[in-house]
């Protein structure tokens, strides 16, 4: 009987270890103290957890040394979370809240609360990463070819430890922008073959950095690959209006051409009149010819 | 006699008197240079020097020291960029229109009218660069001009008008310079070599007239598009921004007729001066008087009717983005400014244009209460009165703002009054009347390129927050009066280098005038008068 | 008389020809300043070049709290003189509702810019990238971009500007405008200083409540400081994103998301709410 009993245990064990059911329902617990230092007293303050599983996050208050109460306003946003503020203060020194985040990223959290040291509570970050390897890798393989003048096409192959293709799976492309930002641009799902094709805009000229992400799951760890490709051609060339660009627009410079030069050719011949004038021989006296009209 | 030409060498003297009467009444001022010719020059070159100084500290310190700032970015300076131009617009009306029309009378005039457009031009085309805040970058319009922008053209039409009328001033100069250089002979040398030069050989032979004739048809015939467009341009430069007060279509011809207005009732003001200063009553009579005033009269009408289409359709839509600016001009901060301009400097002018047309209003001189001189002190004592009452309450209790109102109201209408009462005086002296009519319509015009430029600043599209205010400061005053100074000195030193009224043209004045004045109403001809002599 | 004539027609035909010989510098002088490329455009100091990018920003009004992070941002950042605020953030009241919103306003980078049009030397000028920039070795102070512009964006200097040693030390570049000098224009640049380091401008970074986006029309993308990047197209479509006065043409690069009313804005559930838990 206690063999049977210390059999069925230690399967229990083993099975809670290592049955994916099971790995995927663990949570992350994180307590930060809320200060006018800062979170956890520093002001640049960053703590990791993974995507896909829950998260607990725990607000503490840590300014009782004051004598006025300083309440604080905690609000958690990016990557794609919708989550309402929490508040903590003397009479409310603790408060929670809990989500799963889904896509990869950096979470920040600010206090919204105009507080001493709002500015120190406006550094806290928290970094979303991939779900920790906790199954057997896949391989993923993304290629980035020009498709046409305005489009490039990135194919992604993925594959699980064997070798054999993974479908139905959804892989987040992102792209890395040049002010250091990460644009999602779609969810492709693969197709039974493991490959998954998705269509990014593009314009000439442009160089274009993006990743391929599998988020794991199924007894596979996550997997990601990135590329990059620069578009041929020269950058597209924005015209500017006539009035806006550098050089003279020349209707404009003909007709001034032509008003003033027929102004100034006229000036011309009057001077000219006026010299003929100075040349002119004539009886020496003063005249008595009128003036004319 | 003798002590007017105390300056004079008796040689110069004897040259004077071998002129004949004709040449001597207008060549007067030529030859005499005495005290008060040195103390208005004087006067007028300290009043200038200060202006000078003026844009010297301006130069020192930055435009911070004008009232300009980031709002009302344009001031005086613009202001009187626009008024000079406007004035300028004189010569190409009388010299131009009335030579093309072949109006006779306006031989004395025209010489008076190019030397307004001369000097005006100077100081026109000067204040911008003053406006400028890196004016030792001048170059750069020449170098890097852009073509696209209104400023270009503002320079390349202002030069071309520059030359044109330079030109068209010394094209009918050239015979009195050449009687100059042949009567004037003990002038000092500089000046001899001016009248040599500026007659360029002149002997007076039909060819030379000849040719005169078709170059100052010539002159006459482009003068005039080139002021039409010098004007239109510089209106470009307000029109062509997207400001609610300057975006409207109708800035050209708008500003093209204020710049007549202006400039003829400039030109009135200087002949009344010139008639007095040199006694050339014999030359600029009632006649010229009473022709020029129709022109006037007929140009501030056009403006006014400018001025209403300007403003009435604006202020019957009262579009959100003009909605604050006219507010500020009808009942706000500029209101004194704008009605002053709109009723004492276009209405009330053409009523005194019309007044001698009236019949004698002789019976307001029958009520005993109608004399000006008690009227005006009573209004001027029921003001001080006014002032006085709000100076002191702040220090007194109960409330005198019925009284203070009393007195103020009372105050303008007994000035009010008083000017009424001089009605019939102007009437009996139409050249008066005239006279304050085209003074009023002179100072509205500069008054009214003020509510041009401030207001619509004062007022942007995206309202200040702090704000905005715009107080001249003692710079831009100064350099204002500077530049007045300098152009009444301009002005004034060209009347005593050149006879101001043409010695040539108006040879047969006296004969034109008996001829004009004996011609029967419509002449057959048969009947064509002949001069007498 | 008839050999007079013939010499008049004659000398009609010289003068013609006389004036011809004047004006043709004039006019060759003319043509070739109308031919020669991009003569004030030509090498502006420290401009590097717009590379690929096609600059633009889209502010959330319903984010933005009036807290002026992003002028003293900017103003640090540039070293601005004082009574500049190169981003304004204005208060502004409805016609005709009680209610008020933030209104932070930059340059708008306009491309079709009404300061670059007027500009009599061409020292505004409109880069590839679409932000516009103004040459100070250029630029004459005659205050004609501030008449034109529409949105109030252009400053002056009026006087000497303070200056520290730190920005007298820096060599003069139409990218940053320092050290500042009396006489001459000066506004927001869309810091291209920075954006040509991959950073976004100082008013992005610093808005707390990531108000501020800005990004590349190219790449579709735009990002704020709170490092959300969003799809341009979406969030314009989406967002029912305007422009400033866009109905005076000067097709503005600067975007805004419709505000909300102060009142409003702590009710809904991504804006702040007041939630407390037992730990």
């Amino acid at each position: 009987m206690l063999r049977k009993l210390t059999v069925a245990l230690i399967t229990a064990l083993l099975i809670s270890t290592f049955h994916p059911t099971f790995t995927h329902a663990h949570s992350q617990n994180v307590s930060i103290s809320v200060s006018r230092d800062g979170y956890d007293h520093m002001a640049n303050y960053a703590v990791e957890v993974e995507a896909g599983h829950e998260v607990t996050i725990t607000f503490n208050y840590a300014d009782e040394d004051l004598d006025a109460d300083n309440p604080h306003k905690l609000w958690i946003l990016g990557a794609g979370v919708n989550l309402p503020a929490v508040e903590v203060s003397r009479d409310n020194p603790t408060a929670t809240i809990t989500f799963t985040p889904t896509k990869t990223g950096t979470l920040t959290i600010l206090c919204v609360n105009p507080c001493i040291g709002m500015e120190k509570l406006v550094g806290g970050t928290i970094k979303v990463v991939g779900p920790k390897p906790s199954g057997a890798s896949a391989s993923l393989a993304l290629e980035l070819t020009q498709r046409d003048d305005e489009s490039v096409l990135a194919r992604v192959m993925l594959k699980d430890a064997r070798g054999s293709a993974l479908s139905d799976v959804p892989i987040v492309l992102t792209m890395h922008t040049s002010l250091g930002g990460e644009l999602e641009l779609g969810t492709p799902v693969t197709v039974e073959d493991g490959s998954a094709v998705f269509v990014i805009p593009a314009v000439s000229g442009q160089k274009l950095v993006v990743s391929a992400l599998f988020e794991g799951g199924n007894g596979l760890s996550f997997a990601q690959n990135s590329g990059e490709i620069t578009m041929p051609g020269a950058p597209v060339a924005h015209p500017l209006g006539a009035l806006s660009s550098p050089t003279a627009p020349p209707v404009l410079a003909l007709i001034l051409l032509v008003v003033l030069g027929g102004i100034w050719a006229t000036y011309g011949m009057v001077v000219f009149q006026v010299f003929r004038i100075r040349g002119d021989e004539g009886p020496v006296g003063k005249t008595t010819k009128q003036a004319e009209n | 006699m003798t002590s007017l030409f105390a300056n004079l060498s008796k040689k110069s003297v004897a040259d004077f008197n071998s002129l004949n009467s004709h040449e001597k009444a207008l060549l007067r001022p030529v030859f005499e240079w005495g005290r008060g010719f040195y103390l208005t020059v004087g006067g007028l070159a300290a009043i200038l020097a200060l202006g000078a100084f003026a844009y010297f500290v301006q130069l020192r310190n930055g435009l911070a020291v004008t009232g300009m700032r980031d709002t009302v970015s344009w001031g005086l300076y613009i202001v009187n960029f626009v008024f000079f131009i406007g004035i300028s617009h004189v010569g190409a009306l009388l010299s131009s229109i009335l030579r093309l029309t072949g109006a006779k009378w306006r031989h004395p005039i025209t010489r008076m009218a190019e030397a307004i457009t001369f000097a005006a031009l100077l100081f026109g085309a000067l204040m911008p660069i003053i406006d400028l805040g890196r004016p030792e970058r001048m170059l750069n319009l020449i170098r890097y001009g852009r073509i696209q922008s209104p400023i270009l053209w503002d320079i390349l039409s202002v030069t071309t008008y520059l030359t044109g009328s330079t030109i068209f001033l010394l094209l009918p100069l050239i015979p009195d310079m050449a009687l100059l250089r042949d009567k004037f002979i003990h002038a000092p040398g500089w000046r001899r070599w001016i009248y040599r030069t500026l007659s360029f050989g002149w002997k007076g032979t039909p060819e030379q007239h000849a040719r005169l004739d078709r170059a100052m048809n010539a002159m006459a015939v482009l003068i005039l598009p080139i002021a039409v467009m010098v004007h239109t341009v510089v209106s470009w430069i307000f029109a062509m921004t997207l400001r609610p007060g300057w975006n409207s279509t109708i800035f050209g011809p708008y500003f093209v007729a204020g710049a007549l207005a202006s400039g003829a009732a400039s030109v009135v003001l200087a002949m009344v001066v010139f008639r007095r200063m040199y006694h050339l009553e014999d030359f600029l009579t009632l006649r010229h008087f009473k022709n020029m005033a129709a022109l006037v009269l007929t140009l501030d009408l056009v403006y006014l009717y400018f001025n209403l289409a300007e403003y009435v359709t604006v202020a019957y839509k009262m579009e959100l983005g003009d909605k604050a600016m006219l507010l500020d001009l009808f009942n706000g901060r500029f209101a004194g400014l704008f009605w002053f301009t709109q009723v004492f400097g276009l209405m009330i002018p053409a009523f005194l244009f019309i007044l001698p047309m009236f019949k004698p209003i002789t019976w307001l001189k029958r009520i005993r209460l109608m004399r000006p001189i008690p009227l005006a002190v009573a209004g001027v004592a029921a003001l001080a009165a006014f002032f006085g009452l709000s100076l002191i309450q702040r220090f007194i209790g109960f409330d005198l703002a019925l009284p203070a109102l009393i007195f103020r109201i009372g105050g303008f209408a007994l000035i009010g009054l008083a000017a009424i009462s001089l009605l019939p005086t102007l009437q009996s002296r139409p050249i008066t009347s005239f006279v304050i009519a085209s003074a009023l319509i002179v100072v509205q015009a500069w008054l009214k390129r003020f509510i041009i430029v401030v207001p619509v600043l004062v007022n942007p599209l995206l309202t200040d927050p702090a704000g905005a205010i715009y107080r001249p400061t003692w710079v831009e005053w100064a350099i204002t009066a500077g530049a007045l100074a300098g152009f009444v000195l301009v002005y004034f030193l060209l009347s005593r280098m050149f006879p101001i009224i043409s010695v040539w043209e108006t040879a047969h004045a006296k004969e034109e005038e008996l001829a004009f004045a004996s011609a029967p109403l419509l002449p057959t001809p048969a009947t064509i008068p002949s001069p007498e002599v | 008389m008839g050999d007079r004539k013939l010499n008049r027609r004659d000398f009609l035909k010289l003068a013609s020809l006389g004036a011809a010989v004047i004006v043709a510098p004039k006019a060759e002088a003319a043509i070739a300043s109308a031919a020669r490329p991009l003569l004030a455009a030509g090498p502006h100091p420290g401009d590097s070049g717009g590379g690929n990018h096609r600059w633009l920003m889209v502010i959330d009004l319903a984010r933005c709290d009036g807290c002026g992070a992003c002028t003293m941002a900017c103003s640090a950042m540039h070293m601005v003189p004082p009574g500049q605020a190169w981003i304004k953030v204005y208060d502004m009241q409805h016609e005709a509702l009680p209610d008020s919103y933030y209104f932070p306003r930059p340059c708008m980078q306009c491309d079709n810019p009404p300061c670059v049009n007027v500009c009599p030397v061409g020292a505004s000028y409109k880069r590839s990238d679409g932000i516009v920039l103004i040459d100070q070795d250029i630029c004459i102070g005659c205050r004609f971009c501030l008449a034109a512009c529409p949105y109030s964006a252009r400053y002056f200097n009026w006087a000497e500007p303070p200056h520290t040693e730190q920005e007298l030390s820096q060599s003069y570049s139409v990218e940053t405008n320092l050290p500042h000098r009396r006489g001459v224009v000066e506004k927001c640049l869309f810091c291209p200083a920075l954006t040509s380091q991959g950073e976004l401008p100082a008013c992005a970074s610093a808005c707390p409540m990531g108000a501020i986006f800005f990004g590349d029309e190219n790449e579709d993308a735009v990002t704020n400081g709170l490092g959300e990047t969003l799809q341009l197209s979406k969030l314009l479509h989406d967002g029912a994103a305007h422009r400033h006065m866009e109905e005076l043409g000067t097709e503005p690069r600067v975007w805004y998301l419709p505000p909300r009313t102060q009142s409003t804005m702590q009710t809904e559930s991504s804006a702040v709410t007041v939630s407390a838990t037992e730990g």
